[in-house]
């Protein structure tokens, strides 16, 4: 948070100038920058040139990186990443975006992981390279290369495919931080990484929500930052998972994580599941699970409040077929 | 206290101008200023002069960020040397999605291009940085003359972390921020800039309370509530009477409706309401 004025920021800032600095109230580089070069003079034994050039350092070093707004738009583009269901990747302006955070939100077993295992098996496909942190050891690689497998590949091609998925187990906010810094920091290692996956943040960050002095809403934040930040650096999607909550008593459901949370992800997702367990007359693959509804809640870049079906299947995530309105029986 | 003295006494506060300037600076800032045309005209028939503060705030996903946009691209267009700097620290903002409203106000595709290339983007990772970066706009005022708009968006996207980390060390989030609000008031007012800056709802049901704190609050003049509604959004806008203004201030309630299309934001009916 606060940086302090050090010896090894500037040759100009001895020993002697901080200790004067310090007397005079002046520990940070905030508070260095942050007051006039002629009352700098006065504070310590620096000419004015020197308090100039001292400050020229720090503010190369500390301030927000500056960049034109040509130079982002002539930033080759990236194909979003298409999970193989139309409607889905439709909701999302053809499949998760480069460079931005994908919420999948929704109650338990309502087919988050399914839909992460699929964007993984695509990413896989497309020859591009997948990291999954998993906080609640759910992410199964045997089904993601089932998902391989049914899309025509061998078994020597999905253990070729598979060798660029990267999986870590995450058992805390701090670990999941300390990954995430190390794609950052260490990005060509991580070369042509498209999707990381992080299932499921509210499972790592909802038990710090009630600590004291703020760590979990401290960290969760942290946490949204750092995704961002690694997801346009990298030119990435970062997927996470979250659960729903009952808002108050007899209203609706929201995401979990709070309203500290609530405004991070560029998209959101809800997914949701028939509850009927009956037949229906729409037929529906074999193997198939429940009608999934996904709805786009948030987004930064589609219209919100639309949604698409869609079944998981062996092989991933299908359109589930359009359902037709009963007509009234005969008098 | 009245709005009008506090935000005086902000101003007061804020400017801790050199003793004496260039002649640089001088004519920076004595150079008259083209007429900021802006989105908030929308809301109501005052455009927004240099000094004013602006903030958009609401819950996630209200279109604050689109909003600060729409503002962005209409100072961009209204005149060729217009610039604007815009601080992110939200990550919202999309280049290909302010040359697409930049279209809406300009003649051709290279118009548009020519009057993006004169944004200055500062992405901000952590709460120092948005501030150093503040503080190395302040101090190259005179570079920046021509610079309209200062756009922040967002003023809390660090709030929960920095005030576990200020926590941390015996510190109060609030002074941070209160320093932060000051340094956007010395900008608006010595770099005779439009500060446009988006807020989000940081606590449910808590009426009145700013993390900005009351100094912050005081010194905008134009406070914009958004709340989603029905498939559109409704935008509140509060009005405070400027220090300078001689005439009887103006309704100070307007309450306008807007929807998100692709061509950016539409407005539909306008009502203006009195306190």
């Amino acid at each position: 948070m606060h940086q302090y004025l050090k010896n090894k920021e500037c040759p100009l800032l001895s020993e002697d100038v901080l200790a004067e600095l310090k007397n005079n109230g002046i520990k940070t580089v905030l508070a260095f920058l942050s007051r006039d070069s002629e009352a700098l003079i006065h504070a310590c034994s620096l000419t004015y040139q020197e308090v100039v050039s001292v400050k020229k350092v720090l503010f190369a070093k500390y301030s927000a990186l500056p960049c034109s707004a040509t130079d982002l738009l002539d930033q080759p583009s990236v194909a979003p990443l298409a999970s193989g269901c139309d409607r889905v990747d439709g909701l999302l302006g053809g499949g998760l975006p480069a460079g931005d955070l994908v919420e999948l939100c929704g109650p338990s077993a309502v087919g988050k992981t399914q839909l992460c295992l699929a964007w993984a098996a695509a990413a896989l496909l497309a020859g591009a390279r997948v990291l999954v942190a998993d906080a609640k050891c759910e992410f199964s690689v045997d089904r993601c290369r089932r998902f391989l497998r049914r899309r025509g590949r061998s078994a020597q091609e999905c253990d070729r495919l598979l060798e660029r998925l990267q999986y870590a187990q995450v058992f805390s906010m701090q670990e999941l931080l300390a990954l995430l810094e190390a794609v950052r920091s260490r990005r060509r290692l991580h070369a042509g990484l498209r999707l990381l996956v992080v299932d499921s943040l509210a499972a790592l960050a909802a038990p710090l929500l009630a600590s004291p002095g703020f760590i979990g809403f401290g960290l969760l934040t942290d946490v949204g930052t750092t995704l961002k930040s690694v997801a346009a650096e990298c030119r990435l999607t970062a997927l996470v998972t979250n659960d729903l909550v009952q808002s108050e008593p007899g209203g609706g459901e929201r995401p979990a994580l709070g309203l500290a949370w609530l405004h991070v992800p560029h998209h959101r997702l809800l997914l949701s599941r028939e509850t009927s367990t009956a037949p229906g007359p729409l037929a529906q693959p074999p193997r198939a699970g429940p009608r999934r509804t996904a709805t786009l809640a948030k987004s930064i870049s589609a219209p919100c409040g639309t949604s698409a079906d869609f079944l998981v299947t062996d092989a991933g995530v299908e359109e589930a077929p359009i359902a037709q309105k009963r007509s009234a029986p005969e008098d | 206290m009245t709005g009008r003295a506090c935000r005086q006494v902000a101003m007061l506060a804020c400017d801790s101008s050199p003793c004496g300037e260039s002649g640089r600076q001088l004519l920076a800032r004595l150079a008259p200023r083209p007429d900021l045309g802006s989105v908030l005209t929308e809301l109501c028939p005052h455009h927004p002069v240099p000094g004013d503060i602006v903030e958009i705030s609401g819950p996630g996903g209200s279109g604050k960020t689109q909003l600060l946009m729409e503002c962005v691209a209409a100072a961009l267009s209204c005149d060729s040397t217009s610039a604007v700097v815009l601080l992110d620290t939200d990550r919202h903002v999309r280049m290909p999605r302010l040359l697409q409203l930049l279209q809406r106000h300009l003649p051709s595709a290279a118009a548009a291009r020519s009057a993006a290339s004169r944004l200055e983007l500062l992405t901000a990772t952590s709460s120092q940085q948005a501030r150093v970066a503040l503080e190395a706009l302040l101090a190259r005022l005179e570079e920046h003359a021509g610079v309209l708009l200062l756009a922040v968006d967002s003023l809390s996207a660090f709030y929960w972390s920095d005030r576990h980390a200020l926590g941390r060390v015996g510190e109060r989030a609030d002074a941070w921020y209160r320093q932060l609000g000051q340094q956007l008031v010395r900008l608006a007012g010595r770099g005779r800039l439009v500060v446009v800056a988006t807020r989000h709802s940081l606590s449910a049901g808590a009426t009145g309370w700013h993390h900005m704190g009351a100094e912050w609050a005081a010194a905008v003049t134009r406070s914009v509530c958004l709340r989603p509604q029905q498939g559109a959004v409704e935008a509140t806008l509060r009005m405070v009477a400027r220090t300078e203004d001689a005439a009887p201030p103006p309704p100070s309630l307007w309450k306008r409706r807007f929807v998100i299309t692709d061509e950016g934001v539409r407005w539909l009916e306008v009502r203006a309401d009195s306190e």
